[in-house]
């Protein structure tokens, strides 16, 4: 395993337009509809008068991975730690979909739906399609600690204009493969302080991967999964139902402030 | 029409008067190239007054836009993929030129607008004019004038940037580039005086909008380019339509909640929409916005058409400015009218 590989967004420079979101659409060929990365606007009216950014919503290839420690079929796996996506193997069965403190993955045509880090072409020497096209030079890939580096660097020229700036994903999950220079908290943008793993992948890893556990456990385990995976599949196509875009957004309770929301 | 205004050519708009009225003197056939006139001239039922009145219009186009059913011939061009163009110029401060070249054949009965050109030269009997019989012989022979060839363009990606030198010093010894009588930028123009002008501009107040109504402003997103790109499907999918940016203040006035849906309609009873509401703090309570280049009404534009508003459809009255020829469209007033 060579250096930790990561993409790294400054939010200062993000310009909003899109364009890594159209590169990374037509660059892995995804199905009209299909989406990584959901670009979404944050305004807020504070006391220092309007304010606004840019927040992104993809995956954050966590060090961490709940997504990975949940999958049984391998579908998801990590590699120089950017969270590879090996889609032929995927079930459909949604278990990344519930585990994922940041609601990134989505079921589509009964395949996982996130962020591939442009793994195959990464390994081919070449940038990753959002990276390669960002006009602004806001999305930055490469060796993490050099990116972690830049980003500090970076807040504390902006501390000045932005009092509040911050690098989000040094430290979380084990240190996230997507770090964010931040203008203001993560709460601002929809991002928890804290990100956490559920419940559900506790139980996961303390009662099934041990097996202390006998079958019927397993089933009745398997079983409650499976209900909440409908249940949230329904949520979601009710989502889908009411919303005009096909990307990806944050479900209503995690969207990142709305307009003219004070704080 | 040189002569109208002071400084330059006419611009576009004021080409249709002539084509309705004869005056000052008569236009009577009308060539539409890559140009959505009923999306980029303001005052839309005079342009479709022209376009019926005109003896001959032919369109060339990629897309079957609003314009291509008021013409009597349509050659459907190919797409920027699948032909080359002239060469790309662009002289501000880092002067470059571009190249573009095809990646793929056209598809259907679809030309290039070099050949398009080229063949309507030849069919009119005016071949002398087109002296070269391949887009890459033209683009070579344009290119030797500066000493370059096709190939050396396409080594270098298809772009070849030239050091800029935007600054006066640079032209010490010869000729100032500004034609002012000072040489340098004016502020206060003695040609402007003399000519009864206003040497040293002065704000002029504008209307106001009438009770009920805003002014209609309008501008650009950073996904779509002008009124070309509704209908392309990956910008198609990241932004649908429009919205109207409503003052967060004037809604509440209004009884207007943020998602709603309404027409627009202009101080001479033209509606456009219906349009979503976004109420936000970020505009003047006297104004609304709309992105530019939506509301096709051309049913061929299968995902664009009657999406969101046209601010074009809206702008009926322009005001001129006398030395450029200008059109300024933002003295347009609009109510918003609830869907049902």
């Amino acid at each position: 395993m060579g250096a930790r590989l990561a993409f790294s967004i400054d939010l200062d420079r993000c310009i909003g337009c899109r364009a890594c979101v159209v590169a990374c659409c037509t660059g892995n060929e995804l199905a009209p509809g299909d989406a990584f990365i959901a670009v979404s606007e944050v305004i807020r009216r504070g006391e220092e008068g309007l304010w606004g950014s840019f927040a992104h919503h993809r995956c954050f290839h966590c060090a961490e991975a709940a997504c990975v420690e949940v999958c049984p079929t391998g579908a998801l796996s990590k590699w120089q730690g950017l969270t590879a996506v090996a889609a032929e193997r995927c079930s459909g069965c949604g278990y990344c979909v519930d585990a994922c403190p940041f609601h990134v993955p989505a079921v589509r045509d009964g395949l996982v739906s996130k962020c591939v880090g442009c793994v195959d072409q990464v390994q081919q020497g070449e940038a990753a399609w959002c990276e390669r096209t960002c006009p602004s030079r806001a999305i930055r890939f490469g060796d993490r600690e050099a990116l972690l580096a830049a980003a500090r660097e970076r807040v504390q020229q902006l501390v000045a204009r932005h009092p509040r700036a911050q690098v989000y994903g040094d430290a979380q999950l084990g240190g996230l493969g997507l770090l964010l220079v931040l203008l203001d908290r993560p709460g601002v943008y929809g991002l928890p302080e804290r990100p956490t793993t559920p419940l559900l992948l506790d139980v996961w890893q303390a009662a099934v991967q041990p097996g202390a556990l006998g079958l019927s456990a397993l089933a009745g385990l398997t079983m409650g999964a499976a209900f909440l995976v409908a249940r949230r599949r329904r949520a979601l196509e009710h989502e889908a139902a009411g919303a005009d875009g096909p990307a990806p957004a944050p479900p209503a309770g995690k969207r990142a402030g709305t307009e003219g929301g004070d704080e | 029409m040189r002569g109208k205004f002071l400084r330059g050519p006419t611009a576009m708009q004021e080409l249709f008067e002539p084509m309705i009225t004869g005056k000052p003197y008569p236009i009577t056939g009308l060539v539409l190239y890559g140009t959505n006139v009923l999306h980029t001239v303001p005052n839309v039922p005079r342009t479709k007054e022209a376009l019926a009145k005109l003896d001959f219009v032919l369109t060339i186009d990629v897309l079957p836009q609003d314009h291509v059913a008021w013409s009597d011939v349509v050659l459907p061009e190919a797409t920027s993929l699948e032909r080359h163009d002239d060469l790309w110029t662009c002289a501000h401060k880092t002067p470059y030129l571009a190249m573009r070249e095809p990646a793929v054949e056209p598809l259907y009965e679809t030309r290039p607008g070099w050949w398009i050109a080229k063949e309507l030269g030849r069919r009119l009997g005016l071949e002398e004019f087109f002296p070269w019989q391949s887009a890459e012989e033209y683009l070579n022979q344009r290119l030797g004038s500066i000493g370059l060839t096709l190939d050396q363009v396409r080594e270098q990606g298809g772009v070849v940037v030239q050091k800029g030198k935007p600054y006066l010093t640079d032209f010490e010894g010869g000729p100032s580039p500004f034609t002012t009588p000072s040489g340098k930028v004016e502020l206060y123009s003695e040609p402007l005086a003399k000519s009864g002008h206003d040497p040293l501009p002065r704000y002029q107040p504008v209307a106001e909008p009438p009770a009920g109504h805003f002014r209609l402003l309008y501008g650009r997103s950073p996904v779509h380019t002008f009124a070309r790109t509704q209908n392309t499907p990956a910008l198609h999918a990241l932004q649908p339509e429009n919205e109207v940016w409503l003052n967060d203040v004037a809604a509440a006035g209004l009884g207007i909640r943020d998602g709603e849906r309404v027409w627009l309609e202009n101080q001479d009873g033209v509606r456009s929409g219906p349009v979503r509401v976004k109420v936000t703090p970020r505009i003047r309570p006297d104004c609304v916005f709309t992105v530019h280049g939506f509301g096709h009404d051309a049913p061929g534009m299968t995902r664009a058409h009657r999406r969101g508003a046209s601010d074009a459809a809206l702008q009926t009255r322009y005001a001129l400015d006398p030395i450029s020829g200008g059109a300024g469209l933002r003295v347009n007033f609009v109510k918003l009218v609830r869907e049902r």
